[in-house]
């Protein structure tokens, strides 16, 4: 099911769960290592990830859960002007790129991460990583991460990382746009939608055919464009039709005139 | 599949009120489709789409589950929402339902 590797904007804590598991390694090394350094914060941030998504989960109400997430927001951006210090420190060191990154995850719309964004522009335009790290980030809600998207996608001259760059811009305006939407604040949605379609159509247009772990970027970027303006809601769903398991023929526009669930479910 | 006990208790929750639970299947196969359905006591229609079925492309499904709520105009009104949203999203929808098949 590799197709399912889009994380949920909707569920922004279990979304960035990923990084939360992803190559923390157990290795002692001196105080002043910043690959140490970075090791140990990450390991402070699985934890705050733990405990906020174990609220998250025990959350009854819509409120409850909106209050986990806004604690967990506040927690992970205090770590954010962490990692940059690491970066600051060894801005020469290999290590420095991965907290950069992870400045810009969590950096909101705070000075860290901006100042990270740039130094990620700075001194990381070539960072073999940047591409795959862009994708990982797009999903973040920090809205640094636009900063950053919109700089690469200006500066950088090779047209794989320009076209990843618009990408993960066009995804990251979107999910702040469904946040927006979620809010109740229509005009922010809108502003944010109209940009993200703008992007999603420049990657479709000039940047199809680069790729992202083998798929051309066109296909993703065509499907959440679809998704986007016309599986919104507000729109009238898509006629939808198949067979049962018995093979028998059903369609959606039988079932007008009653609330419909839509369920998009397997056993596995 | 964490759901299912939840939306077995809408769908009887629900059995008199204009309001149906549409499942779109992804299994691999019709056997396992019917396995599962029959084993969890699924309570409602699937399509069977299979993995990487022409509705989830059509829907761009990316992870599952995914839940749309409609309207009874067919209008998309609620996503991914689960437990008492889901409860509580349905039945202002059906309130709305009731109201218009009044007038």
């Amino acid at each position: 099911m590799h197709q399912y590797w889009r994380a949920s904007a909707a569920l922004l804590l279990c979304a960035t769960v990923a990084w939360a598991f992803q190559d923390t390694k157990d290795k002692p090394k001196d105080a002043d290592d910043p690959q140490a350094a970075v090791d140990a914060l990450k390991k402070e941030r699985d934890k705050v990830f733990q405990e906020q998504i174990a609220k998250y989960r025990a959350a009854k109400t819509a409120e409850e859960r909106e209050a986990a997430k806004a604690e967990f927001y506040k927690r992970t951006s205090s770590l954010a002007g962490q990692f940059l210090a690491i970066a600051e420190k060894h801005a020469k060191a290999p290590a420095a790129f991965e907290a950069l990154i992870l400045a810009v995850t969590f950096g909101q719309d705070g000075k860290d991460g901006t100042k990270a964004a740039e130094l990620l522009v700075a001194n990381h335009l070539e960072h073999e990583q940047l591409s795959q790290q862009m994708v990982q980030t797009a999903s973040s809600p920090s809205p640094v991460a636009e900063k950053l998207f919109r700089s690469v996608l200006e500066k950088s001259t090779k047209k794989e990382v320009q076209g990843v760059a618009a990408f993960a811009l066009a995804r990251h305006l979107r999910s702040r746009s469904d946040e927006a939407a979620k809010q109740k604040n229509k005009a922010e949605a809108d502003k944010l939608a109209a940009e993200a379609e703008k992007f999603y159509v420049q990657v479709v247009e000039k940047f199809a055919d680069v790729k992202i772990d083998n798929t051309p970027l066109a296909e993703p970027a065509k499907g959440e464009l679809y998704e986007f303006k016309f599986l919104t809601i507000g729109r009238t769903a898509p006629e939808t039709q198949g067979e049962d398991s018995d093979g028998k023929k059903f369609k959606l526009g039988d079932y007008r005139g009653k609330v419909v669930v839509l369920d998009f479910w397997a056993g596995w | 599949m964490a759901m299912v006990p939840h939306e077995r208790s809408l769908v009887e929750r629900m059995k008199d009120k204009p309001f149906t639970l549409l499942g779109v299947n992804l299994d691999g196969s019709k056997e396992e489709c019917k396995k599962v359905i029959e084993a969890n006591k699924i309570n409602w229609r699937s399509w069977f789409d299979g993995s990487g079925g022409p509705i989830a492309k059509q829907w761009n499904i990316q992870f599952l589950p995914t839940i749309y709520v409609l309207d009874h105009k067919g209008v998309i009104r609620y996503k991914n929402v689960q437990d008492k949203d889901l409860d509580a999203a349905v039945d202002s929808l059906v309130k709305e339902a009731e109201a218009d098949a009044k007038k």
